[in-house]
């Protein structure tokens, strides 16, 4: 039952044909806002970070070779030299975040939350979900030993220099 | 397993055999006796039906197929109920406005926008702020576009205020019941002259340090006048306007860093809080100013509503409220429904304004110019565009150009609609012929006494020229600026006089400043050179 | 809808279609270009590709290289460098036959400067931060450090290393030297490495020394008596000359005006020429070409005859360094006898007869005013003479602009004038140097004021005006006529310019006109040095290099070399003092190396042979005769020398092996290996071989001992030249020839064993004379 207001001519409905020009309007006008903010969002990712480069240089390989390990705390990884090659592993916890310290019998413990870790840096005990990351060690065009903090490698590779 | 048909028209009460939800979305005991699902069915339809009674929650009218749909769509809306639901056709008119409002909005808009990318990178201190911009000029993904569109945006906001202005001056927007709203948008001009002033200094470049530089020294140049009448010691309000602006005795970290503030939190705080007045104002008021329409309902006394629902009426609330506005009995002669008609218009000139902007941004980048170094001063060092006109007038006197001539401009613009209050019909353009008449003739005046004046002072130099041991406050009160305000103040009593009109007079002195402005800022922008002497052209300046 | 008016909405949506779709498509343009099309892409997708392709390593491949922005984060120089995003293969040595961007950088900067350490704009300047190439390179308007290439990134080394002499920067190092030889610090102050000696010689006897016609020449055109002058050519016009000329010529010495002519013997005087060798220093002779022969150290000597009186030529000569403090010339320390005799040959000997003939028939000079004689004083000031030249204790006005940091000057400081040149300092340095005037700016007549006060104030000090200094209190037309006749006079304008009919503003701007087109308004001082392109590159890098960047940080700095002065207060000392051996010789760090370093001399040469070497210089070659100019010693000098030389230029060190093995050296072998490597090729033996090194069979029929090779000669220096001859002299063409020790000990043994039969029978004396004296 329609009550009088209801009835009156503002609450008729019209016979809408398709505004096509209408939808082409409202639709790309929508287009155009979506690509802008699309756009936009891509602004809080620089093409470069300011910071040093993830790709490290450490010098020549002799200074490394020979010796079982060699920390390099300002870069937060050792090097080690077996029979096989050189390796490196990061001194950076993977529970959450802290420093490792390495003990005189050769293994890892971290102060934070109490996880640690053998010589070869698998998980032994604590938070830590699993071992200390291997980085990618390779040799630039200069021949310098090169680390790459953002790429973790398996535990058995080694770089023969 | 039962399959969910979701119901999509408005008004449709039909429940289905399968024990469906209602058209509310409820589940309860329908009317035709049907047994109601059990709850855990009860659950699972809920959440089936979910996306679509999410739309509905938020969307509460249904499509816009009616004109009450129409109205709905608009009051029922937080953004868009500032809109009314049904609009004069003369306000959408594109020759009424020029839509000069809403490019000026939709500008701000896109600042603020743009602004905030900035700010995701630029760092406001003296070390930082221009290798900042070095960045996002060149690493930043949408950097130099963001900046560029902010630049020019910034420059098209300031230039858009002023002709919305001019355009609410000349078409006698200020009068009664719009005074007040006048004021309010004169103050917002003012905040956008003072957050573009702001944003200018932080890319910390040459431009940006001489152009602050010259901005303190004006706000320090109530000096010129407390020394000449010696009370500077005790009375120092140009230097502590200086150091209240700069947090020091020059431009440096401190100034930066209270730019920056002003820049991105104090002045759109308060922009956005006038904006919000002006808004509200502008629909108090009876809407954009129009000519009457000619059902004579408008300016009508205090009247009691008997009748406080009418059937011809679906406005809502507002047919039941006694006051004064106009709008209250207004018919529905000449107005359309505000949606779709008018969202379009708004649509296709926020549309248009983001066209053009991107374009510039696109094609043309923002100058950055070297690291600033006090060492080593721009020459000439020129305030932004917007403040040349005072700069000219400053370097006759820094007290008159600087503080006397921007405060007498601005208190007079605000002083408009109470000293002119004739009743006349609104919306219309220079008042009609002789007003056009009157716009032309001070325009020519105005060009005249400008160009006359500047010629003079160029072959002839001014007072200190001719009498160098003349006392300071001597040329404070008499030098080309106070030479203009005279001047044109003298032509509008006499324009009030003859057509025994204030809205002649009126329309007069705003001409004459609005000219003025245009020349002054032409002129210092192109004919100024090193030492602010006079140039034909950039290609005629010294080498060194 | 009944009673609503209708609204072309339809036209908005058309816009509304319109501005979108255009919007949407701008959109994506910029983000392709951003995304896409940056040039940095290209470079680093050829370079990956030129890995991949020569490399058969499977290792290589392009999904490891991925294509980013790279950069060197320098915080400490407060820096970052994103060169190496283009330049990628910078420090990859497979890269050197690319071109740019992708080569390798030259020589082995990077080895002392790792690019992730140093960055590249410290030293090639430009836009660090920037990701296109001509933002990067700062050829962009608002960037005043543009990109440095080629010898000017030399310019750079002075920021951290402050030596005299920088290493691996010999442009730079050159253009230092020169400003200290041309005499730049007179006039401008130039920093705490350029010494600060007045460069030209002295004026106080020039009165005495030179005619008044030659000086008048002389300061009119130093070129058309020296070809190669040091004093640069002032350009200066005839009234200037004459008054400079008359100021000069009260600078009278007394004591040689006193003298009497004496007539030397010319043959005696011949003789001294032969023996001093002055021709080392000094041309002295044209050859069948006419091209000059003779050393470029001291100036030439042809025309000498035609310049000084032989009165003053010989009080010169027993004592030059009084009248040219910093001479290099040798102490010879004439006697009275001897420098009348060299003087006279030189007189006779170096004389231009043709040019004597033209002056005899030219006219005489106008007698001296004292006004020009007054005005010359003041002259002699506003030039700058004094820089140069010591003068009556005037001091040197150091008027010209500091150079202290002349090379961050803000580019739009420098003076251009109307020259069309780049504004850069480069481009403003090189051609102010080669050309000072083209930096010359055509005057312009200000707006205001009176045309006749501009003029006068901008003519002076080039003008001379006989009578007053100042203009003439009368119209301003009667004082344009007044300074176009004294211009007239004074030799600035044409005689035949007459001033034109009309106002006095057409005559001031003639007036104007015809001075500029003259040069003589807005005068630039600076004079022209007349330099080659080269020394004018050399002066501009070392110019550039006086910045105000310094080092960042301590840890940046180079370490300073000290460099050791050779001074010592002994007896040798003394010696060294009065015959100035190191104006030839190099000793340990000082000195000049136009004969041999001694620093090691010792080692090298026998204690007899160098005793008689010094009493009888001889050459080592045989197309060279010039030797050690003959000194005339006393003997106990010769002896003190030899003993000195032998004792303490000596490095213990030197030859070691030799000392402890020589007795398994074996002569014979060494013969074989002289042959097999072909000595022979340059040098003499027994009067056959080439002519490169020294013979080693010198004859010299009147020396005291042998003066062959092995009578020369000791085995210690021998066995470690011929191991390595350049570790003992950098820039010998002998070559290294790979010697293994025992080889180096036969080679050795044959060419001690190359003495003198002749001298073999005598017993050369080894005792110094001391000892001699106490048997």
């Amino acid at each position: 039952m329609k009550t009088d207001l209801e009835k009156s001519p503002r609450f008729q409905q019209t016979q809408q044909r398709r505004d096509f020009l209408g939808i082409a309007a409202a639709w790309s006008a929508i287009a155009t806002v979506c690509v802008a903010l699309m756009g936009a969002l891509r602004l809080p990712i620089p093409w470069a970070f300011p910071e040093s480069s993830r790709r490290v240089k450490l010098g020549s390989p002799s200074l490394f070779q020979g010796i079982a390990i060699t920390q390099l705390p300002e870069e937060r990884l050792w090097i080690f030299s077996d029979s096989q090659g050189l390796y490196a592993m990061s001194a950076i916890c993977t529970h959450l975040g802290c420093v490792v310290a390495r003990q005189e019998n050769g293994s890892f413990f971290c102060p934070c939350h109490g996880s640690r870790f053998d010589a070869q840096g698998k998980v032994v005990k604590g938070p830590a979900p699993k071992g200390l990351i291997h980085l990618a060690l390779t040799l630039s065009t200069d021949g310098q030993l090169v680390v790459d903090h953002d790429k973790e490698v398996g535990s058995d590779v080694r770089l023969q220099a | 397993m039962e399959t969910e048909s979701t119901h999509k028209d408005a008004g449709d009460r039909s429940s289905h055999q399968d024990g469906s939800s209602h058209q509310d979305g409820s589940s309860r005991q329908d009317t035709d006796g049907a047994q109601p699902p059990g709850a855990l069915l009860q659950l699972w339809q809920n959440l089936t039906s979910t996306p679509w009674q999410f739309c509905k929650s938020v969307v509460r009218h249904g499509r816009p197929t009616s004109d009450r749909a129409a109205s709905q769509v608009i009051f029922s809306n937080v953004f868009l109920h500032i809109l009314p639901t049904r609009i004069s056709l003369h306000a959408l008119k594109f020759r009424a406005t020029l839509g000069l409002g809403v490019i000026t909005l939709v500008l701000f808009f896109l600042l603020t926008i743009t602004g905030i990318a900035l700010m995701v990178y630029y760092k406001p201190s003296t070390a930082e702020a221009y290798n900042s911009m070095k960045e996002i000029q060149y690493v930043v993904p949408t950097g130099r576009f963001m900046r560029n569109i902010h630049r020019w945006g910034a420059h098209a906001m300031v230039l858009f205020v002023l002709l919305h202005m001019a355009r609410a001056f000349y078409t006698a927007a200020y009068k009664k019941p719009r005074q007040f709203n006048w004021v309010i948008g004169m103050v917002l001009l003012v905040l956008t002259l003072a957050l573009s002033f702001t944003g200018y200094l932080l890319p910390w470049d040459q431009l940006a340090y001489w152009a602050v530089t010259i901005g303190s020294e004006i706000a320090q140049s109530p000096r010129e006048l407390t020394d000449a009448l010696g009370i500077t010691s005790w009375f120092d309000i140009g230097g502590f306007q200086k150091r209240l602006l700069l947090g020091s005795n020059h431009v440096g970290e401190e100034a930066l860093i209270r730019f920056y503030v002003l820049h991105i939190a104090v002045l759109p705080i308060l922009l956005c809080i006038f904006l919000a007045v002006h808004f509200w104002r502008i629909r108090k008021d009876g809407g954009l100013a129009r000519p009457s329409d000619n059902t004579g309902a408008d300016h009508l006394p205090l009247q009691s509503i008997s009748n406080p629902i009418s059937s011809s009426k679906t406005f809502g609330l507002m047919a039941v409220v006694r006051g004064q506005t106009p709008a209250v009995n207004r018919s529905m002669t000449n107005t359309v429904p505000t949606w779709p008609n008018a969202i379009y218009a708004i649509a296709a000139l926020s549309m248009l304004t983001f066209a053009v902007v991107l374009c510039l941004g696109l094609c043309f980048d923002a100058p950055l110019k070297e690291f600033a170094n006090p060492n080593v001063p721009e020459n000439p060092a020129k305030a932004p565009w917007y403040f040349l006109g005072l700069q000219e007038m400053v370097s006759y006197s820094a007290f008159m150009g600087g503080v006397a001539i921007p405060a007498i401009v601005v208190l007079g613009l605000m002083l408009v609609p109470y000293l002119d209050r004739e009743q006349e019909e609104a919306g219309v353009w220079f008042s009609g012929p002789l007003g056009k008449r009157i716009c032309l003739l001070s325009a020519l005046l105005t060009t005249v006494v400008i160009v006359g004046v500047l010629a003079f002072t160029i072959n002839f130099g001014w007072l200190r020229n001719w009498y160098p041991n003349i006392p300071q406050i001597i040329i404070t009160f008499v030098n080309p600026g106070t030479l203009f305000l005279v001047i044109f103040m003298v032509w509008s009593f006499a324009v009030t006089k003859r057509t025994n009109s204030t809205r002649m007079g009126a329309l007069a002195i705003f001409t004459c400043f609005f000219v003025a402005f245009i020349i002054l800022t032409y002129f210092a922008t192109v004919h100024r050179g090193p030492n602010w002497d006079f140039y034909w052209s950039q290609s005629d300046w010294p080498v060194h | 809808m009944q009673q609503q008016k209708s609204y072309p909405v339809n036209r908005l949506k058309i816009v509304l279609v319109l501005a979108s779709v255009s919007s949407l498509v701008m959109l994506l343009m910029a983000a392709f270009e951003e995304n896409f099309t940056a040039d940095w892409r290209t470079h680093q997708q050829d370079y990956v590709n030129v890995l991949v392709e020569n490399s058969s390593d499977a290792a290589i491949q392009p999904v490891n290289y991925p294509l980013e922005i790279r950069q060197n984060y320098l915080q400490e120089l407060d820096r970052v460098d994103r060169c190496v995003t283009c330049h990628v293969g910078i420090d990859n040595p497979a890269m050197k036959e690319l071109s740019q961007p992708l080569t390798t950088h030259p020589g082995d900067i990077l080895k002392h400067h790792p690019a992730d350490k140093y960055g590249c704009t410290i030293c090639h300047q430009g836009q660090g931060r920037a990701t296109d190439k001509d933002a990067a390179h700062g050829h962009v308007p608002f960037w005043d450090k543009p990109l440095l290439v080629g010898d000017f990134v030399q310019a750079s080394c002075t920021q951290c290393h402050h030596d005299v002499e920088v290493p691996q920067a010999p442009v730079l190092n050159r253009g230092r030297q020169l400003l200290s030889e041309l005499g730049c610090v007179g006039c401008h102050k130039t920093g705490e490495n350029i010494t600060a000696e007045r460069v030209g010689p002295q004026l106080d006897s020039i009165g005495s020394k030179v005619t008044r016609r030659w000086l008048r020449k002389w300061l009119a055109n130093p070129g058309d008596y020296l070809p190669k002058h040091k004093m640069p050519n002032y350009q200066m016009n005839s009234g200037t000359v004459d008054a400079l000329a008359a100021y000069l010529m009260t600078a009278k010495n007394e004591k040689i005006d006193r003298l009497k002519k004496i007539e030397g013997d010319y043959d005696e005087g011949a003789t001294i020429y032969r023996e001093a060798q002055c021709i080392v220093c000094h041309v002295t002779k044209l050859d069948y070409a006419d091209n000059p022969v003779g050393g470029q150290i001291g100036p030439s000597l042809l025309k000498i005859g035609n310049k000084v009186n032989q009165q003053w030529l010989v009080t010169f000569l027993q004592d030059p360094h009084s009248f040219l403090p910093h001479t290099k010339m040798p102490g010879y320390h004439f006697s009275k006898k001897e420098a009348i005799d060299l003087s006279q040959f030189a007189i006779e000997e170096w004389v231009d007869y043709d040019l004597l003939d033209t002056e005899e028939k030219e006219p005489a000079l106008p007698a001296v005013t004292p006004e020009q004689v007054q005005y010359g004083k003041l002259l002699y000031a506003e030039l700058g003479c004094a820089s140069c030249h010591e003068l009556q204790g005037l001091k040197a006005k150091r008027n010209a602009p500091d150079l202290t940091r002349i090379g961050s000057t803000p580019v739009h400081q420098l003076s251009f004038g109307d020259a069309k040149v780049p504004h850069t300092i480069p481009d403003f340095l090189y051609t102010k140097i080669k050309s000072p005037k083209s930096l010359h700016h055509h005057f312009e007549l200000p707006i205001s004021g009176e045309a006749s006060v501009s003029i006068w104030e901008n003519l002076k000090p080039l003008a001379i005006f006989s009578g007053t200094h100042s203009l003439p209190e009368s119209s301003e037309a009667d004082r344009l006529d007044w300074i176009l006749k004294h211009a007239i006079t004074a030799g600035i304008l044409d005689k035949e310019l007459k001033m034109p009919e009309g106002t006095t503003a057409e005559q001031a701007a003639w007036l104007v006109e015809v001075f500029n087109k003259s040069g003589s308004l807005n005068p630039l001082k600076m004079p022209d040095f007349d330099l080659s392109d080269n020394q004018a590159a050399s002066l501009t890098i070392a110019l550039m290099s006086l910045s105000e960047t310094g080092a960042p940080s301590k840890r940046f700095e180079a370490p300073r070399q000290e460099k050791m002065v050779f001074n010592p207060k002994d007896e040798f000392g003394i010696i060294e003092r009065h015959y100035r051996c190191l104006s030839c010789h190099k000793i340990r760090e000082s000195g000049d190396l136009l004969a041999s370093d001694l620093t090691f001399e010792g080692n090298r040469a026998n204690r007899q042979w160098l005793y008689h070497y010094l009493n009888n210089p001889y050459s080592m070659r045989r197309m060279i005769t010039i030797a050690m100019p003959i000194f005339h010693f006393p003997d106990e000098e010769s002896q003190l020398m030899a003993d000195y030389i032998s004792n303490v230029f000596v490095d213990g060190a030197m030859g070691l092996y030799w000392k402890l093995n020589h007795k398994k050296a074996d002569a014979k072998r060494g013969k074989n290996l002289f042959d097999v490597k072909g000595c022979i090729a340059c040098h003499q033996l027994h009067g056959t071989g080439g002519d490169v090194g020294p013979s080693l069979t010198t004859q010299v029929p009147e020396f005291p001992q042998g003066t062959w090779v092995g009578d020369k000669l000791k085995g210690e220096w021998v066995y470690t030249w011929l191991k390595n001859p350049q570790a003992i002299l950098p820039e010998t063409i002998e070559p290294n020839l790979g010697l293994s020790d025992q080889e180096a000990l036969d080679l050795t043994a044959f060419i001690l064993s190359l003495k003198n039969p002749e001298y073999q029978k005598k017993t050369a004396p080894s005792k110094t004379i001391k000892e001699q004296e106490s048997k």
